[in-house]
């Protein structure tokens, strides 16, 4: 991948995100994913299930999202697992409904958003129990 | 460390793996072996997980599911965006029903569970609600410049 698609991905998603899913979209992504996420991608509520059991997520985990989007999976695993969640992406637009969601679920005290690159995340070695990420590097 | 993605079908040939890289996302066409990058990186106890037949029919109902609301998405999108969409997913579909394609989950893990980058501003991981811009984000817009730190 190019520098340039990189910027062109960027600039698709801070569009996307910038846009709230119109009804019939949520009605889409309910019956496809079974979430209501805003997502377009391929990881299923029951993948997301797979993943938090593969990882052995649990209460009091810390969890990295990377490229979380509006929340997608991140948020869902905190409030099934009861883990902590840190999400991160680079557009803005996305993060903000993310952590509005994140508010609105209850889930504020136990989700923190960062807005940064993968390629330099600002944390220190050890910070996290369990990283994931989904349809990103797709 | 756990991670789904998607990737070419081993063994294919030259026009095989071009005919992938182009149905596929951007990042299909990366050379990059996952198992070699995660024990790089440190990682051991690599699991591979094949997600494909649960990749097509998920594919497949994004098409699917997605039709009987074509026009009404398609107002909503820049003229042809919708359509193209819909043409990108049938070629994506297409080349993981012709086994081009596959869905993978990785699951990892590292004796010391390392996860963060080395040589970077730190920060703390404690969860907050407060959004942060970590001040070395690629300048995307003028909203991340004006919200850095």
């Amino acid at each position: 991948m190019t520098v340039r698609d990189e910027l062109q991905a960027r600039a698709l998603f801070q569009e996307r995100y910038g846009n709230r899913p119109s009804p019939a979209a949520c009605q889409i992504e309910q019956r496809v994913i079974g979430g209501d996420w805003g997502a377009n991608g391929y990881t299923t509520m029951a993948q997301a299930d797979t993943l938090a059991r593969g990882l052995g997520l649990s209460a009091g985990d810390r969890l990295l999202d990377l490229g979380t989007g509006r929340g997608w999976p991140g948020l869902y695993l905190a409030a099934r697992t009861g883990c902590r969640v840190l999400l991160t992406d680079l557009p803005l637009e996305g993060l903000r409904v993310a952590a509005d969601r994140a508010a609105a679920e209850g889930l504020a005290a136990r989700t923190g958003v960062v807005a940064s690159a993968a390629s330099g995340l600002p944390f220190r070695a050890g910070s996290f129990d369990a990283v994931i990420h989904t349809d990103v590097l797709c | 460390m756990g991670f789904y993605t998607i990737v070419e079908s081993p063994g294919l040939s030259p026009t095989a793996r071009r005919r992938a890289r182009a149905a596929g996302p951007r990042a299909v066409a990366m050379r990059s072996d996952h198992h070699r990058l995660l024990r790089a990186a440190g990682f051991d106890d690599i699991t591979e997980l094949d997600v494909t037949p649960a990749f097509a029919a998920t594919a497949a109902a994004w098409l699917a599911e997605t039709e009987p609301y074509a026009d009404a998405l398609a107002r909503l999108e820049p003229p042809g965006a919708f359509q193209q969409r819909q043409a990108d997913r049938r070629i994506l579909l297409a080349a993981i029903h012709a086994g081009l394609l596959r869905r993978v989950l990785l699951l990892a893990r590292t004796p010391m569970n390392v996860a963060g980058g080395e040589g970077h501003e730190r920060a703390s991981a404690t969860p907050s609600s407060r959004l942060i811009v970590h001040p070395r984000a690629p300048r995307i817009s003028g909203t991340i410049a004006s919200r850095r730190r």
